[in-house]
């Protein structure tokens, strides 16, 4: 039996701010230790300043996530100051909110999925000319027009927002703007324009229809046969590149997601509150855990600081949260490791534990029974989870699943838009207060807690997803969803290990998106490697 | 940090090495939001300290290999045109024809103001401010009452659009400044979020550049009261 241990440093191509310590056994990852490396404070920032100023603040934290960052920040305070949001106002919010997802989805396949995909190791596999022909970074055909056309969908939300990203024009009590009619008409010309070249012409190879009739993986293998356009499509020619090397086989995780949903209905939720959120939900909240599902209830949600850079050990509630950040070297003396709390969730009967959040989480829960008629029920990739199991493939699919679901969303907001209808109404500002407000960041669940005193901040905790994905172990020792998942990748080359590569960018970690990050120095080195055509 | 050091390390061993240093957004700038009091991660820009001294972490001395101080470009973000048209200026030879301000941002850019080319300058030049937000898109100026900062600070935003189609200002968001080492400015204190900073409840605190308080009201009394009928009514409609 040969035992290694593996530095990878950078693993997240966004920023270079995620350390990977994995252990490898006879080739086969058996223990992982994420790192993340960059500490900022912005929750100590907040503390003591205006309400609002988390509006500001918050969509600073990530730069391709910054309309998400905005969306649940404001949520936060429309339900602390118990706003009335117009229904116009939560469509542009949800129109926002969903194109900043449309923009990342192909900006994530092509520049951050693709590198480790079309790397040399993989060269004696039959169809690697083809696919490193499109998506070979910089220079693949798809790369390229894939990765230019996705700065059209934000440029809607610049419509809407003045700019993409690091607007904050969603405020308690609706949005800034009242848009008039060539704003509508621009959306759609962008939208459909953006749809006809990218989403249907490269990627999907069909119409968006014909794609969402899909409900099986059996449905999956049929279209990729079904005629030429479809089997040529970037999309099928992932699959079976996919299937060719293996990454069916792993990067499985725990199997055990978290939701908090998003896309708020425009008439349910005018007087936002955080126990009216679940049933408002067009895309459904919710838990899955050991084969049970269960609905979301944030007072379950808590963080541990045990192997993380902050004072003291155990778990709080972000509303009772505290950011108490420590020297990391007297902190490895404690056998904390990163910057990242470890976000876990109370599942009633079976204790606090660490979820998988993203689109394989939301996916799920479009497949949980009782949908009302306006909620999204979606039993597909459900479907294929159950028929080939969670890893990189079926990650990549639930991601990719949620681009034409969105257009069609979109289109359907913009249509609804009443122009002669207000978009803000002034709400109260009261003094003290709790808030919550979430979102589903195209990374996964993203939340912020409020409480407001003297006209203050008293305390502000934000939990992104990559907290949840890349978060340490916690107290009892359970690892986190994303050091699970590496556990059991096979390792073909130690100085290579474009596996992890895979693994990593499936559940597109934004490394920028993390409130407290550190690059920990840990382990003895015996190999680096940079991720990405290294 | 960046692959197992921290970033200070891999600026001491660049820095003197580089022909030109470019310093990328605010938190380069100026050290940014993570600057904002209490500063808990000690940010600071590559040349100036949050506020605008003069400074920075590698000192207010320092120069390239190319004998230039640090190039700035502010903005949170900066605009990709500004970043890649600098950095165009730059490969093509053009480094003698970069004039800095003050702050060492490339005067090509960060001369006009925030308001130059704002659809709602006319609704500025009489002093009409729209009645609330959301409906900010259709009439008037967000510098009396939202706390827009557009008079008083320098960015190209309404000369090179946002994504090609829009700014803040023309969205009905207030600028907040945020090409300008001040940003944000009052350091989100209560109050000042969204909110025109006033002395005696009518003066804002902060006036246009270059104007003092009495001109400042001299000229809007006169702009008011002359005020034509339209720019009191809807312009931006459905």
């Amino acid at each position: 039996m040969t035992t290694m241990e593996l530095n990878v440093s950078p693993l997240g191509q966004v920023e270079g701010d995620l350390d990977v310590k994995v252990a490898i056994t006879d080739g086969v990852v058996t223990d992982a230790w994420t790192e993340a490396a960059m500490f900022r404070g912005f929750e100590i920032i907040l503390k003591g300043k205006d309400p609002q100023a988390g509006l500001i603040m918050t969509p600073r934290i990530c730069g391709i996530c910054g309309g998400s960052h905005l969306y649940k920040a404001c949520y936060a305070l429309d339900t602390a100051w118990a706003t009335y949001v117009p229904p116009n106002a939560t469509r542009v919010r949800n129109i926002a909110q969903a194109c900043e997802t449309l923009q990342s989805i192909p900006r994530w396949f092509y520049a951050i999925m693709c590198p480790d995909m079309v790397a040399a190791q993989y060269s004696s596999f039959p169809l690697y000319e083809e696919v490193a022909k499109r998506f070979a970074p910089y220079v693949g055909t798809s790369y390229q027009t894939g990765v230019t056309l996705s700065q059209h969908p934000v440029e809607i939300y610049a419509i809407f927002g003045g700019q993409w990203p690091h607007s904050s024009f969603m405020i308690p009590g609706g949005v800034m703007s009242a848009p008039t009619l060539s704003d509508v008409t621009r959306s759609i010309s962008i939208l459909e324009n953006w749809a006809r070249q990218w989403l249907e012409g490269q990627w999907l190879g069909c119409s968006v229809d014909r794609w969402l009739e899909n409900k099986t993986w059996s449905d999956v293998q049929a279209w990729m046969e079904e005629n030429e356009s479809q089997a040529n499509s970037d999309l099928a020619l992932f699959i079976k590149w996919a299937l060719q090397i293996g990454l069916d086989k792993y990067g499985q995780g725990y199997g055990n997601y978290l939701a908090t949903g998003t896309f708020l209905n425009p008439d349910l939720y005018t007087n936002p509150t955080v126990d009216g959120r679940n049933a408002a939900l067009q895309a459904r909240s919710g838990i899955y855990a050991n084969g049970q599902y269960f609905d979301f209830d944030q007072m379950r949600v808590t963080e541990d600081v045990t192997h993380s850079f902050y004072q003291g050990t155990g778990s709080r509630h972000p509303w009772e949260g505290v950011t108490e950040p420590i020297d990391p070297a007297e902190g490895a003396k404690q056998g904390k490791y990163t910057w990242a709390k470890a976000p876990r969730y109370d599942v009633p009967d079976l204790g606090y534990v660490p979820l998988e959040v993203g689109p394989l989480a939301r996916q799920m829960m479009a497949a949980k029974p009782d949908a009302a008629d306006f909620q999204d029920a979606d039993p597909f990739i459900r479907n294929i989870i159950d028929e080939l199991g969670p890893s990189v493939l079926t990650r990549v699919l639930a991601r990719v699943h949620e681009a034409p679901k969105y257009y069609k969303n979109v289109q359907n907001w913009l249509k609804e838009l009443d122009l002669h209808g207000e978009f803000y109404v002034k709400p109260g500002e009261p003094d003290s207060g709790k808030g919550f407000g979430s979102t589903e960041a195209a990374r996964g669940a993203l939340s912020d807690w409020i409480v407001l005193e003297g006209g203050k901040i008293a305390n502000y905790q934000v939990i992104t997803p990559t907290a949840w994905n890349i978060g340490p172990r916690d107290g009892n020792s359970n690892v986190g969803p994303m050091e699970q998942s590496f556990v059991g990748t096979p390792i073909e080359n130690p100085d290579f290990p474009v596996e992890l590569g895979n693994v990593a960018h499936s559940f597109d970690s934004c490394l920028v998106c993390t409130v407290h990050a550190y690059d920990g120095k840990t382990g003895k080195e015996l190999a680096k490697f940079r991720m990405g055509g290294g | 940090m960046f692959a197992g050091r921290p970033m200070k390390d891999w600026i001491d061993e660049i820095a003197p090495k580089a022909g030109i240093v470019v310093a990328i957004g605010d938190c380069a700038t100026y050290g940014g939001l993570p600057a904002v009091p209490p500063n808990p991660s000690d940010s600071r820009g590559l040349q100036f300290d949050r506020g605008g001294v003069k400074g920075g972490y590698l000192g207010p001395d320092f120069v390239s290999k190319a004998g230039l101080p640090v190039i700035n470009i502010p903005g949170c973000p900066a605009h990709p045109d500004w970043i890649s048209q600098i950095i165009v200026a730059l490969a093509a030879g053009r480094a003698a024809d970069l004039a800095l301000d003050d702050f060492q941002r490339p005067k090509t850019f960060f001369t006009s103001f925030t308001q130059t080319g704002c659809t709602r300058v006319q609704f500025y030049t009489y002093k009409q401010d729209p009645p609330k937000f959301g409906e900010g898109m259709r009439t008037g100026c967000l510098f009396y009452e939202f706390g827009c900062r557009g008079p008083m600070t320098h960015s190209p935003c309404n000369r090179i659009l946002w994504n090609r189609q829009s700014s803040k200002t023309r969205a009905g968001h207030p600028c907040t400044g945020c090409t300008e080492p001040g940003f944000p400015f009052g350091d989100l204190e209560k109050g000042t979020v969204f909110k025109t900073q006033k002395v005696a409840g009518v003066i804002p605190k902060d006036e246009p550049e270059g104007m003092d308080s009495g001109s400042y009201m001299a000229l809007a009394g006169l702009s008011r009261a002359v005020a034509p009928k339209w720019s009191k009514e809807d312009m931006f409609v459905v």
